[in-house]
């Protein structure tokens, strides 16, 4: 199983860091071992909103940086961990701007998918996705909604099961404690 | 809480005034207008006069479309600097569409509408979501066609109660959301779209394309 973790975290932040690196141990016991893409530092646009990667340049998109790279590897991915700071119950704009960016993935048309409108996948696979958000402090609705929010993407991503989690900054935490987010798969 | 005098409508579309977001929002603010309160509609970029815009504002919108399942990025860090910048007591709200048919697949986005609201200290008024986004256009919606009725309908309600500082009923949040047209035709009209674009770009034969390869990607 390829494992990717898409870290939106700063490399400066070491309770994030000390988590990320517990996360890879976990997610690569028994197996390969996961790839890390460090989201700081690399130069990625907004997503201008052209359908360009449905209708110009069917699977990639229009704009040249280093996006497509990272979209390049989410698309083979069986497992593709987010890992970033939660922003009012969601993604952190850095990573999000990488969620955006990766729309090629899925093909322009709709099909009904657990009873809504969803694209399917071009590359005809299945993900599972996990979210692992860092709260600034105990958040009860910030956490309640990014495991919502993990569970909407893994419909559009035509995900299977999904897990999500939270930690707190300044929590202790250990390998239970991340194991305790990405053991519980939830169907969708 | 003082009486709302002026609103600011910040739009997240990345086409600024050629979305349909922009024109949600101006409708709503040329309703706002009619009920005796000045309204601006900007976009979040750039964002070098944004706090100045949001702290004048007694009523701040939020339109946008849903990207990716949420609020686009773009906005997003707008919204972070309206938060670190305590633009002070407002009142706030939202309009979300998506291109969808069905308009719950917002409503993830407009909680986290509410908890930027709530992290803001602003007083929250309720979000509306609109599904079937492909049927909205940058046109004034004004002049659109009579599917778009319940749509302007419930923005005249909406800018009715958010001129009282009222909150959204639940009542015109289900008349914005109601999708008017059965799936199979919204989802049919939105893949012949997409078909035409392809065939105009001269990429028919390459809907399918998979540029990518596994061995590459590793």
């Amino acid at each position: 199983m390829q494992t990717l973790i898409l870290n939106g975290c700063s490399l400066s932040d070491e309770f994030a860091q000390s988590a990320l690196s517990l996360v890879t141990a976990s997610l690569g016991e028994g197996g390969d071992p996961p790839q890390v893409i460090n989201l700081e530092g690399l130069r990625i646009a907004d997503c201008n909103g052209c359908f360009g990667c449905w209708t110009r340049t069917p699977g990639e998109c229009v704009i040249h940086d280093d996006a497509p790279a990272v979209t390049a590897k989410l698309a083979f991915a069986d497992r593709i961990v987010f890992f970033c700071p939660v922003v009012f119950g969601g993604f952190d704009p850095v990573l999000k701007r990488v969620i955006e960016r990766s729309i090629s993935l899925l093909l322009p048309y709709m099909r009904v998918y657990h009873g809504e409108l969803h694209h399917p996948p071009r590359y005809n696979r299945e993900y599972e996705l996990c979210g692992i958000g860092i709260l600034g402090r105990p958040d009860p609705e910030g956490a309640a909604c990014f495991r919502e929010r993990l569970r909407r993407l893994s419909l559009n991503y035509n995900g299977r099961r999904f897990s999500a989690g939270t930690l707190v900054r300044g929590e202790t935490v250990d390998a239970d404690r991340i194991r305790a987010i990405i053991d519980v798969r939830e169907e969708l | 809480m003082k009486k709302i005098e002026s609103a600011l409508i910040l739009c997240g579309s990345p086409k600024r005034k050629q979305s349909a977001s922009f024109e949600l929002g101006s409708y709503l603010a040329r309703r706002l207008e009619a009920a005796g309160i000045k309204a601006i509609v900007r976009s979040c970029a750039p964002r070098d006069t944004l706090l100045a815009d949001v702290t004048a504002a007694d009523l701040l919108v939020l339109s946008f479309p849903l990207y990716a399942d949420g609020i686009p990025a773009r906005l997003k860090e707008a919204l972070m600097q309206i938060v670190a910048g305590q633009p002070g007591p407002k009142y706030c709200a939202a309009l979300v569409q998506c291109g969808f048919l069905e308009s719950a697949q917002n409503d993830t986005a407009i909680e986290m509408c509410r908890l930027f609201a709530r992290d803001a200290g602003f007083v929250w008024l309720g979000g509306l979501g609109r599904g079937a986004g492909g049927m909205l256009s940058a046109k004034p919606l004004e002049q659109s066609p009579p599917p778009m009725r319940a749509t302007r309908e419930a923005l005249d309600l909406a800018a009715e109660l958010l001129s009282r500082g009222e909150p959204f009923t639940a009542e015109i949040k289900q008349v914005f959301r109601v999708p008017p047209l059965p799936r199979w035709l919204y989802a049919g009209a939105s893949e012949i779209g997409f078909l035409l674009q392809l065939i105009r770009n001269g990429k028919l034969l390459s809907l399918f394309r998979k540029p990518y390869r596994s061995d590459t990607a590793r």
